[in-house]
């Protein structure tokens, strides 16, 4: 029986053409456009499922993009903090604060640190800043702007600051 | 694309623009500023003169901050991962020439670009002392330096 089956569904009728096929069955409803919705129902579903993947796709790139992104900045800053720390007493800073934007659009990294010393101190500084962008863009390919501004004997427009630079960095009490 | 000449002649303009006010120290704001544009043309006068420079290692042939962009595409290299042709201005081109290819001023030349780029945070106040430690050194470095490697004969008398 089992065989007979096979033989019949491979040799007879499988030499049948699909519209051939369809015109054997009688209903309610023509077979075509049965056939034609479910085909519809299923283009619609893989639609669906493709758009959700794209979108996880997507959302993970871009949460990725954002992780890397503030993590650089936030690298960038820890290592200034720490090479100014790890100078000898001389170079004492009074105050460093460290103002910044993200541009999660483009990935700009642009960072101003406010420092109070005096010019010798403030060479030392600057030139710390640009070693280490020049760091960051041979090693990560990102280009840095590590800026700063000497408060010593200046009168800082601090407005102007958190305008460009909303985001103040918290050194004390980081979860 | 200005010449080669035409930075001369810009660099010597400002010059002289910078030592009429300079000694003063009654425009210290406007020293810094000068001092930067002053070095820019000297920057840019020492790339159209070489007409090649390196990017990530590799000759590219450029003779202006302006054309890098084109020269790191048709040499299949990146640009910086967070800029495009759009975001990649002659400031960053330039910044990144200098940094790999004048290593000998590059310190200098950043410290002029990051204090013009701050002038307005200190509300354009700047000491004698600032623009003494600041300007005057770096400045003096970078023609020093166009001079001996470039055989210019630019002369900067900032002194008091």
């Amino acid at each position: 029986m089992e065989s007979y089956f096979n033989q019949s569904l491979n040799n007879k009728f499988s030499s049948y053409s699909f519209a051939t096929r369809l015109s054997l069955y009688e209903g309610p409803q023509n077979i075509e456009t049965l056939i034609s919705d479910f085909i519809k129902q299923r283009e619609e579903q893989a639609k669906k499922e493709g758009i959700r993947e794209t979108i996880e796709k997507i959302m993970s790139l871009a949460r990725k993009q954002i992780d890397d992104y503030v993590l650089l900045i936030t690298k960038i800053v820890d290592i200034v903090y720490e090479e100014v720390k790890r100078q000898p007493s001389e170079f004492n800073f009074n105050t460093i604060k460290v103002q910044t934007n993200f541009y999660f659009d483009t990935h700009k990294i642009s960072i101003l640190f406010i420092i109070d010393t005096n010019p010798e101190n403030e060479l030392k500084f600057a030139n710390l800043l640009h070693e280490i962008e020049k760091i960051v863009f041979q090693k990560d390919h990102f280009v840095a702007e590590l800026l700063y501004v000497n408060q010593n004997d200046s009168n800082i427009d601090y407005e102007s600051i958190t305008q460009d630079y909303p985001y103040h960095r918290k050194f004390k009490d980081v979860v | 694309v200005p010449t080669d000449k035409e930075h001369i002649n810009q660099t010597n303009h400002n010059i002289k623009f910078l030592e009429s006010f300079y000694k003063t120290y009654n425009f210290n704001d406007w020293s810094i500023t000068v001092a930067f544009y002053t070095a820019l043309h000297i920057i840019e006068y020492a790339i159209a003169v070489k007409g090649k420079v390196n990017y990530l290692g590799k000759e590219l042939m450029v003779s202006d901050p302006g054309q890098l962009c084109g020269a790191i595409k048709k040499a299949n290299l990146s640009l910086p991962i967070n800029h495009s042709n759009t975001s990649f201005s002659p400031h960053v081109a330039r910044n990144l020439i200098v940094d790999e290819n004048f290593s000998d001023i590059s310190s200098c030349f950043s410290l002029l670009y990051t204090n013009s780029r701050t002038a307005r945070y200190r509300k354009y106040a700047w000491s004698q002392m600032q623009v003494e430690f600041i300007v005057k050194p770096a400045l003096e470095s970078i023609i020093k330096w166009c001079n001996k490697e470039f055989g210019t004969s630019f002369k900067l008398s900032l002194k008091q």
